[in-house]
């Protein structure tokens, strides 16, 4: 990327390094924490297994015959709900270890689920595992990640800080004048350069990613933020999001009951049909107005394995068919019903959440994201380690003061989150699991860990509490393991023994970060002991080049 | 598959960072010619590009895509990180990882 010469006078690239140390600086606190906990719910599903506890319930059942479930789901709805104008089938719940389960909505419009035998079409209540414990699980990661567990406040607040993130890409572009002959640079143990090397190298070489994420996660969220063109093509307010909702999707328009009856033809036909159609097997059934001539009769494609889908949008394929049999609507895997800019939403939606290419995705995802979490951390403690050693008074007489906010802030915001990230697993295991409301209780363990950091680092000098958190944070995450030992019973070894790889990937992955913290901490305890005691930064003629970073 | 893609990702990088002065001087000692310069530039660029087709026969075209823009970064990150602690070891690795993919293939 050559800036043209026009553009290269002598104020703009030191304004674009101006605008990416402040845009980068105020907002890369919270970006951190956006990132690192976006990087965790890319295993949301693993971490919510694990802290779910104990072993899966009963094997999914292989064999299935889904004719016959269907009939049955068909006879249960007709003999104890016949007047629900809405009934939903799933022959084989691959969420519930294929049961056989049958959903319609109660007298307050809720969701409501059974549990039918697959054998005799009798309904039975299934019994829970007994160490299944009540959590947020993974789900916290994500619910903070975008919207920082505040509702629609919070969601315009992670929408800034993305809007900064861009800026501060730009113009971190913009600013790396060596951007091709440094592209694979990074010497380390050299202090504030290899702060600097690391911070461009986790950057640059993630930068595709960093764009998409950036940019799809605000996509993600466009109609919240931009209400603007659906008030004036549809009229504000909830009349008018409600009829923008059924121009996208004609299907959430229910028929309306006709009054004349029509018996309802062979599911069991119809979804072999519908496989053929889509090429996808048959996953769920939905029957509007049953029993009545205008009911409608909807199959819906289960994806294929995850990895295996050849598009990114993650839509399932949709077959409608009327009570004759014929076919109304029909939708095919990854398209959208309404158009062009419909499916451009549902595919940036998809590249976000890595929606698409399964297990080997997630990991590149895992680490692309580590990367930019890196990117910041490293950016954050740049901006301090090159203060310590020349002071930039960029604050007037409040810069010695702002320094050390910076630095708690830093401290805080780095392995203080880590903390709290961390300890929210811990408390998930120390918590009683019979406590009432004790995700409540999790959660609340994770901000308050959170603002444990923030005091302590306010209270302590910035490299004492990066020392002491370090050494807090390693000793957590390698323990985790020991702690699930000591309090379920269960641990790495035989979860892998028994190919549990989900909650053994929890476990190895926080001794991985354990170990990380654990070598930060070492590398820093080292380049204390070699230098003289800390100063604070007023003076800045000692010459603290051979300093590494912490 | 993706291993090919990896490997062909990892040549074609390493050899577009040799053709930088900075990293071939650190392998070699000495300074690259601007043949050589120009040589391991049109060898290595096509490699990185190729590294797409991999993908794509992998998946699909746009997943294939994106894959490849995800062995890109791995191969730049691994390729930085072996650089930084033993410079003579990324070179090693490219024939190493081709053999590999080979295998697997």
């Amino acid at each position: 990327m050559t800036i043209r010469p026009a553009l290269q006078g002598p104020g703009f690239r030191q304004s674009m390094a101006w605008l990416h140390t402040w845009a980068g600086l105020w907002f890369s606190w919270l970006l951190f924490a956006i990132f690192l906990t976006g990087t965790l719910a890319v295993f949301h599903d693993p971490i919510n297994h694990w802290m779910k506890g104990g072993v899966s319930t009963a094997a999914a059942e292989r064999t299935i015959d889904r004719d016959r479930r269907l009939a049955l789901g068909l006879a249960y709805m007709a003999r104890e709900h016949a007047d629900r104008p809405m009934w939903e089938i799933w022959p084989a719940n691959d969420d519930e270890g294929n049961a056989l389960n049958v959903f319609w909505k109660d007298d307050q419009g809720h969701y409501t689920k059974a549990w039918l035998d697959p054998s005799t079409g009798q309904e039975y209540k299934p019994v829970k595992a007994v160490q299944m414990r009540e959590t947020l699980g993974g789900h916290l990661f994500v619910d903070f990640h975008y919207r920082l567990h505040a509702g629609l406040a919070g969601l315009w607040i992670v929408a800034a800080a993305t809007v900064a993130m861009l800026v501060a890409l730009v113009s971190g572009i913009v600013t790396h004048k060596r951007i091709f002959k440094d592209f694979f640079t990074f010497r380390p143990a050299k202090g504030q350069r290899s702060w600097l090397d690391g911070h461009n190298a986790a950057a640059v070489l993630s930068l595709p990613f960093q764009f998409m994420i950036a940019f799809s996660g605000i996509a993600i969220s466009a109609l919240t933020l931009f209400p603007a063109p659906i008030i004036a093509h549809y009229g504000p307010g909830d009349a008018g999001r409600a009829a923008f909702r059924t121009d996208r999707l004609p299907a959430s328009i229910r028929p309306v009951a006709s009054g004349k009856t029509a018996g309802i033809p062979d599911l069991g036909q119809l979804a072999r049909r519908a496989e053929v159609q889509l090429g996808q097997p048959v996953s769920a059934v939905t029957i509007d107005q049953p029993g009545d001539a205008a009911m409608r009769i909807a199959m819906y494609g289960a994806g294929e394995e995850h990895g295996a889908r050849p598009h990114i949008s993650r839509t399932t394929g949709m077959i409608a068919f009327d009570a004759d049999s014929s076919v109304t609507d029909i939708r095919r895997p990854g398209e959208v019903a309404a158009g062009a800019a419909s499916l451009t939403n549902e595919i940036l939606s998809s590249l976000h959440m890595a929606g698409f290419g399964g297990i080997v995705v997630k990991w590149i995802y895992f680490l692309c994201g580590l990367a930019g979490t890196a990117m910041m951390g490293t950016g954050a403690v740049l901006f301090m380690v090159k203060r310590r050693n020349r002071h930039g008074g960029e604050f007037g007489a409040a810069t010695a003061r702002t320094y050390r906010v910076i630095e708690a802030l830093n401290v805080a915001a780095i392995t203080g989150l880590g903390l709290a990230c961390i300890g929210y697993l811990w408390a998930n295991r120390l918590i009683p699991a019979s406590l009432a409301h004790r995700e409540l209780w999790e959660v609340r363990m994770f901000f308050a860990i959170w603002a444990i950091a923030l005091a302590h680092a306010c209270l302590r000098s910035p490299l004492r509490a990066w020392l002491e958190q370090l050494a807090a944070l390693a000793v957590f995450c390698l323990v985790l393991p020991v702690l699930n030992l000591a309090t379920t019973g269960d641990q790495l070894v035989s979860g892998l023994w028994r190919g549990d790889a989900e909650a053994a990937g929890v476990e190895l992955a926080s001794l991985m970060f354990g170990s990380g913290a654990l070598l930060s901490f070492m590398a820093l305890r080292h380049k204390l002991s070699m230098s003289p005691s800390p100063r604070k930064c007023k003076t800045a003629s000692v010459k603290r080049s051979e300093v590494s970073g912490c | 598959m993706l291993i090919l893609s990896f490997a062909l990702a990892y040549s074609g990088l390493a050899m577009v960072s040799l053709s930088l002065q900075r990293h071939y001087r650190d392998l070699r000692g000495v300074l690259p010619s601007s043949a050589m310069v120009r040589g391991l530039r049109l060898a290595g660029y096509p490699l990185a590009m190729a590294a797409i087709l991999p993908c794509i026969a992998a998946c699909s075209l746009t997943i294939g895509i994106v894959l490849w823009l995800g062995m890109l970064t791995g191969a730049a990150v691994t390729l930085v990180a072996l650089m930084a602690w033993k410079p003579r070891l990324p070179v090693l690795l490219g024939p190493v990882l081709a053999c590999l993919a080979g295998y697997v293939l």
